[in-house]
């Protein structure tokens, strides 16, 4: 890494931390708000204002005194250090009902968890999510743009159509899913997001970084950093899977493995699948590393591997077409080094397309 | 009664204080985060706040919908800052007047969470040092997010010109970094001695 190198790195990753340290403390905006309105107009008003703001906030304190009474739960794993205080809501209904929130009367900073049914969470004409079971989500942001950080599970959305670019976003650690009319869910698996769209369109992507749009009915397997690991299904580039089939030993029961459903893959191809992934994404990694992104200036890093497999699962050797940069060949030859794929009968041959926008 | 934007714009005009309510209510989260990044201070800030949309109130009749709401409001909070920030010059300056601490990412151990706090804070210094026009733009692309066209119709300048504040405020501040001795613990150690940000926050959530 040259001194430049090191010194873009460090500005990217201190802008990033500070975008994450930056959200402004609590805010008692109900006495900002009262404050605001008494110099816009004047005590009768602003205290008519105040009062019917106070009532609210009663109302809303009472009730959310009887779900603290009834059900509150703190996410004692998420918790390692003393934290601002977060509400954290899970409420009570008949058994054969979910739970149910007014979103509009959530606030920032609150931490909405399901136990074993889920929670509906309802932004009045705007958008409805709901949280699977044994799920919790974080409100980032209720404003024009309400924002859901998903800390574990899975969250579904039906989001009212609006005029605006975004209205709903969904964040799973720096990826990011932005949405301003549709139907989807998503679910974290571990280190991975998978999304799947029912109606309208979607940006997924990494936090900051540049989106790609899928469109219903679709879905994309993401890493927590918004790279996409799956391969897009309209793509015209070859996938791992057609790669294999042009060049690898036949299949002991090809037709069937042509029709079977997933569940069916074998043991030793489930092995195989794992490898090749893990591989993809070594690899896309090494590109996600060496793309540039300044600004709004975007590089789009593409290329064709093959990559050669011996019979006892080891690597034998790798071509990339177009050929990749010095520092980026180091980094792929490195994650290929690592891999080892299942003993098979006889060599193969892994072709794929890969492509990174950044 | 509709939330929409322009709804509420046009009620507001027509002097209607729920509009406005729900204008600021809509607003109030965005307009905070950009006074906090855009003043680089948590002091004054729900004045700021205020202050801000004591203007929107004043001037909504100015506004004829050529541009996006979200725009508009983001051009009067920077000049809100900025003329708060010019004012401030003139003041004596209070040293340590952060009482409020930002909220605690529960993703962080204590001592992660001091570090970062301790480089967020030696970043901003030096975020400071830049001139009015290129820390405006700086903190409007790279923090903000916001594209250099948005950023142009935000400060009125061309777009050209945003671009080339941008580029000599991000020269600028790598120009600094290795100058700061917090800072220059990161730029130093960025590859061997500390994880980044996504992995602290994936070993804990993983």
């Amino acid at each position: 890494m040259t001194p430049e190198e090191r010194l873009e790195k460090a500005l990217d990753e201190l802008v990033d931390e500070t975008k994450a340290e930056t959200t402004p403390q609590q805010i008692e905006w109900d006495t900002v708000e009262a404050t605001l309105m008494r110099r816009v107009q004047g005590g009768p008003i602003s205290m008519m204002r105040e009062r019917a703001t106070s009532g609210r906030w009663v109302a809303v304190l009472a009730a959310a005194a009887l779900v603290a009474g009834a059900l509150l739960w703190v996410h004692e794993s998420h918790v390692s250090a003393p934290v601002a205080p977060l509400e954290t809501a899970k409420l009570t209904a008949p058994a054969e009902l979910p739970h149910w929130l007014d979103g509009d009367a959530i606030g920032t900073g609150a931490v909405v968890a399901s136990d074993d049914r889920e929670v509906v969470v309802e932004h009045r004409e705007r958008a409805t999510w709901t949280l699977a079971p044994k799920s919790s989500a974080l409100v980032e942001s209720t404003g024009d743009v309400i924002t859901v950080a998903l800390n574990e599970g899975s969250v579904s959305a039906h989001v009212v159509k609006s005029p605006r670019p975004e209205s709903f976003v969904v964040r799973v650690e720096k990826t990011r899913i932005a949405v301003h009319g549709t139907r989807f869910r998503v679910d974290r698996l571990g280190t991975t997001v998978h999304v799947e769209l029912a109606e309208g369109v979607i940006a997924v992507g990494p936090v900051g970084g540049p989106e790609i749009e899928l469109f219903a009915p679709s879905n994309a397997t993401l890493s927590l950093d918004g790279l996409r690991l799956d391969t897009p299904p309209t793509s015209p580039r070859p996938t791992a899977r057609q790669g294999e089939s042009s060049s690898a030993p036949p299949a002991k029961d090809a037709a069937k493995a042509g029709t079977a459903p997933a569940e069916d893959v074998s043991p030793e191809e489930k092995a195989k699948e794992d490898a090749e992934r893990t591989m993809t994404d070594g690899i896309r990694a090494c590109l996600a590393v060496s793309a540039v992104s300044r600004g709004d200036l975007r590089v789009s890093v593409e290329t064709r591997m093959a990559v050669h497999v011996l019979a006892n699962g080891h690597v034998e050797q790798a071509s990339f077409a177009p050929p990749l940069s010095p520092a980026v060949r180091r980094c792929a030859d490195a994650v290929l080094a690592r891999i080892v794929f299942p003993p098979s009968d006889d060599a193969f041959v892994i072709e794929q397309g890969l492509q990174l926008d950044h | 009664m509709s939330d929409d934007v322009q709804d509420l714009v046009a009620r507001c005009r027509a002097g209607d204080s729920e509009a406005f309510c729900r204008l600021f209510r809509a607003h109030r989260d965005e307009v905070a985060r950009l006074v906090f990044r855009m003043n680089g201070s948590r002091s004054d800030l729900e004045d700021l706040v205020q202050e801000v949309f004591l203007q929107v109130h004043r001037s909504v009749g100015d506004f004829r919908g050529d541009a996006r709401f979200s725009t508009w409001l983001y051009r009067l909070t920077v000049n809100v800052v900025l003329m708060h920030r010019r004012a401030a010059k003139s003041r004596p300056q209070l040293v340590g007047d952060e009482t409020a601490s930002p909220p605690r990412d529960p993703r962080l151990l204590p001592d992660e969470q001091v570090a970062r706090r301790r480089r967020v804070d030696a970043f901003q210094r030096i975020v400071d040092q830049l001139s009015e026009k290129k820390r405006t733009v700086f903190v409007l692309h790279e923090v903000e997010g916001l594209s250099p066209a948005e950023i142009a119709a935000i400060v009125g300048a061309p777009v050209l010109t945003v671009r080339t504040r941008l580029f000599y405020a991000r020269r600028e501040v790598m120009g600094l970094l290795g100058d700061d001795p917090t800072l220059s613990d990161v730029v130093n150690g960025l590859e061997s001695e500390r994880p980044p940000l996504a992995a602290n926050a994936r070993r804990e959530t993983t």
